[in-house]
């Protein structure tokens, strides 16, 4: 196992952690993680890298080791100031190489829009972006983010390391076990009564915060925007989103055309957690899609 | 004019401050100020107040002597969040009469119809609702709060009250210059580099000032189908020189004002001649009487 060393940088007011794995002179991929996940859960795919990168995983705000945020709702323009914030800290004046799962690469693809000229590349791990909720339904969503509010934070809290790993199992079935105990000692620890408290922000765990502030016509305007090339990795039994009617038919297609200049790449049999579930097939498609000569970008200043 | 007294919170993790006047036991009256506002503008409102009322004012988040968020945005849905828990704190039962201002007046329309049951009477003073903004707009929104966030935000300063007050007094040219030197000696503080030669600044978070995080989060097709869910009695006051007619034309692509009204449907309204978006500073003494028929008959009479 390759062994990463924790940075710790201040983003807007937060203690953010940021996983590092190999040289510092070294190509840069960050690598984002999704809802309810990780830096460390990235482990199993830079163990699988062929090349040398120096690669920079940050914890979002409220999850692994970084900072909470110390309010009971996450909004999502949080996540797109802290990543532009975090890229300007540690790559400051050359396009990026991001990989980004799940609602990371929901934050990653708006960012990429908003600020085009930032990214060299952008691989997207079955991330479909944002829920297509109408206005209509607009009352009923508040109304509910406002009782989850009124509930005030709910602590994940299991008996034991097997408690949680058992949950963990039973959400993806086809992750080894080996990797499901690696990744439930990086989402909790031990706390002072025995127990196992998780490390991520409870106010996460709602995620309606997110969802409300994420609307799908603002994300596609800046998916269109982007410039870079996008390989859209696509899991067949994937992203719970994609499942859900809104995904359905042509509307997965509307999503992938908005991306100019892409590659899509079907896995099959697969599910969501790509990088737990089969991270050397994710490491090489990664660096086939990071080519040599973008390998420099990070270091050509 | 009637003393108030300061009430403190929790509200959401944030020292909130209410200013209240009355006589606690009374009717509760909620008054909830506007952008670049605080509740002490409210004073001369509640001055000419005749019924037996509890008036709670509070400053919101990042306003008057409540704390700032600790943040460098300011969300709309935020202040949804607070305003819930401000209604359940002081008035947990029941149903509530809201009278809110400008920005405050958009929040509380919102709220009136994600809660309708919790909404006794609603006065909306001189508020419009949200920017439109379609999905190309909101790419160059994140743009501009992002380049905005690389540049340190401080607060606007002023070498004498007489500044701040000449400031104010341009700016609401209507509002008598007594009014104007109250609510400028309760919107500044001393400022702390220049505090001996009688220097100040505003006291709110200049955070408040990066509209486009709070016009990110506060969708107009949402705050009309909102609008469309309030069931109770909603009075809207409208100022001739204030926020419509000034802001007409970048608000009419989204929805005209009528097309926003409309969406109010047990509602009237009236139009205030020959004044300004501050009503609450500018004509106390007719809206008084106004409003106070309203929370007690609703729209039926008057």
């Amino acid at each position: 196992m390759k062994s990463s060393q924790s940075i710790f940088v201040p983003v807007r007011g937060l203690k953010y952690h940021v996983r590092s794995w190999g040289r510092e002179d070294a190509p840069k991929l960050f690598l984002l993680h999704g809802w309810m996940d990780c830096s460390a859960s990235f482990q199993f795919t830079v163990d699988a890298l062929k090349n040398d990168w120096h690669v920079l995983a940050p914890d979002w705000r409220g999850y692994g080791l970084t900072q909470w945020a110390g309010t009971d709702t996450y909004w999502f323009p949080e996540f797109l100031a802290d990543l532009e914030h975090l890229l300007d800290h540690f790559q400051p004046d050359t396009p990026v190489n991001l990989v980004a799962h799940s609602f990371g690469a929901a934050v990653a693809c708006v960012y990429a829009g908003v600020r085009p000229q930032r990214i060299a590349r952008l691989f997207n791990i079955d991330g479909f972006g944002a829920r297509d909720f109408q206005p209509e339904g607009a009352p009923a969503r508040w109304a509910h983010l406002l009782k989850l509010v009124r509930e005030g934070k709910r602590f994940g809290h299991y008996a034991s390391f097997a408690a949680l790993e058992q949950r963990l199992h039973r959400q993806f079935p086809k992750v080894p076990a080996q990797r499901i105990a690696w990744l439930a000692r990086h989402l909790a620890r031990e706390d002072a009564n025995g127990g196992i408290a998780m490390l991520s922000d409870p106010s996460h765990a709602s995620n309606y915060g997110p969802h409300f502030s994420n609307r799908l016509d603002d994300s596609m305007a800046c998916w269109r925007a982007i410039t870079a090339p996008v390989l859209w990795l696509v899991a067949s039994d994937g992203s719970p989103v994609r499942r859900t009617a809104d995904l359905s038919d042509g509307r997965l297609q509307a999503r992938l055309a908005c991306y100019r200049n892409r590659k899509e790449v079907w896995l099959d049999d697969t599910g969501h957690m790509v990088h737990l579930e089969r991270p050397e097939e994710l490491a090489r498609l990664i660096e086939e899609f990071f080519p040599a000569g973008l390998q420099n970008a990070g270091s050509a200043a | 004019m009637k003393p108030s007294t300061s009430l403190f919170a929790d509200i959401r993790g944030l020292r909130y401050h209410i200013r209240s006047w009355g006589r606690p036991g009374a009717p509760i009256l909620f008054l909830i100020h506007g952008w670049m506002d605080s509740s002490a503008s409210f004073q001369f409102l509640v001055n000419e107040m005749r019924g037996d009322w509890h008036v709670l004012a509070p400053d919101w988040r990042g306003y008057g002597e409540t704390e700032w968020s600790g943040n460098d945005t300011y969300w709309y849905g935020d202040f949804l969040g607070d305003l819930d828990r401000l209604l359940h704190h002081f008035q947990p039962e029941g149903q509530v009469n809201l009278v809110a201002h400008s920005f405050g007046a958009n929040v509380a329309s919102v709220y009136a119809g994600l809660q309708p049951a919790r909404i006794a009477r609603l006065v909306n003073i001189d508020a419009y609702g949200a920017k439109p903004g379609s999905a190309e707009d909101m790419l160059k929104r994140y743009k501009r709060w992002m380049r905005r966030l690389d540049k340190p935000l401080a607060a606007p300063t002023y070498a004498s009250h007489a500044e701040l007050e000449a400031r104010l007094q341009r700016a609401n040219p209507r509002v008598t210059a007594e009014r104007i030197s109250f609510i400028a000696k309760n919107w500044s503080v001393p400022d702390t580099d220049k505090a001996a030669e009688g220097g100040i600044k505003l006291r709110h978070d200049p955070a408040h000032t990066l509209n486009d995080g709070m016009d990110a989060s506060n969708r107009l097709e949402e705050a009309m189908a909102a609008w469309h869910a309030i069931t109770a009695p909603t009075l809207i006051l409208l100022a001739r020189q204030g926020g419509a007619i000034l802001r007409a034309k970048d608000l009419t692509p989204g929805a005209t004002g009528a097309d926003r009204f409309a969406c109010f449907q047990n509602s009237r309204q009236i139009w205030f001649e020959d004044t300004g978006h501050m009503m609450h500073l500018e004509r106390p003494a007719e809206l008084a009487p106004i409003i106070e028929d309203f929370i007690q008959n609703g729209l039926a009479k008057g």
